[in-house]
């Protein structure tokens, strides 16, 4: 089971993966508000979707991660 | 059998709505859109507005906008509390989430965009909207 490193909400990128809800995508958007909201737009199926998330750590890559479809 | 009460005769027309409205709700009417939701419409918002409707998006998606821009500010509300967070981050990402289908709905069927264009549109229109709001919103804790 490959372990990945954890990165703060706040601090996504375009382009990086993270994992929200068991579910690894890419992320399209990501903005923080100045209360510590960060709303994450996500590459998801069948729709991007955006999630709103307080500032918590999540499992994150820079790259796609391994054995993904 | 019963008449219906409300009849035939008692359909509003568009003007009479928005009449109605501005004499019920302590929203104001700006254009096509009614201020609903209790959210005073800022300068850059109203300017916002405009731009969406001059490139062809329908009042009834800049009504739905708002109110998805105002579900995202009342996230701290759902979600700040310590026992009932769980069941209410469910409700509220519910209603979140379809707000946001309806949306991407909409642009679909008023512009012709693929789904993926639909959404990332209205990702970036929410993002838009809130940022409009922020310039007038209270600090959190006061001050």
């Amino acid at each position: 089971m490959p372990r990945f490193e954890s990165k703060s909400v706040a601090d996504l990128r375009v382009g990086d993966w993270a994992q929200f809800d068991g579910r690894w995508a890419e992320v399209l958007a990501c903005a923080t508000d100045p209360t510590g909201w960060t709303r994450v737009t996500l590459d998801r199926s069948p729709l991007p979707e955006t999630v709103v998330h307080r500032t918590v750590d999540v499992p994150w890559s820079r790259t796609r991660p391994a054995g993904l479809t | 059998m019963v008449p219906d009460a409300a009849g035939g005769s008692d359909v509003r027309r568009p003007e009479d709505i928005r009449a109605f409205l501005a004499q019920h709700s302590d929203g104001r009417v700006i254009g096509r859109v009614p201020a609903m939701f209790g959210i005073a419409v800022t300068a850059a918002e109203a300017e916002f507005q405009r731009r969406l409707l001059s490139a062809g998006h329908s009042s009834g998606y800049l009504a739905l906008l708002g109110l998805s821009a105002t579900l995202t500010f009342d996230a701290g509300e759902y979600f700040h509390t310590a026992e009932d967070a769980r069941r209410d981050q469910g409700e509220w990402h519910g209603y979140h989430r379809g707000l946001q289908t309806a949306l991407a709905c909409l642009i679909m069927h008023e512009t012709g965009s693929n789904p993926r264009q639909a959404a990332l549109q209205v990702a970036e229109h929410t993002e838009t909207l809130i940022r409009c709001r922020w310039n007038t919103r209270p600090a959190v804790g006061g001050g």
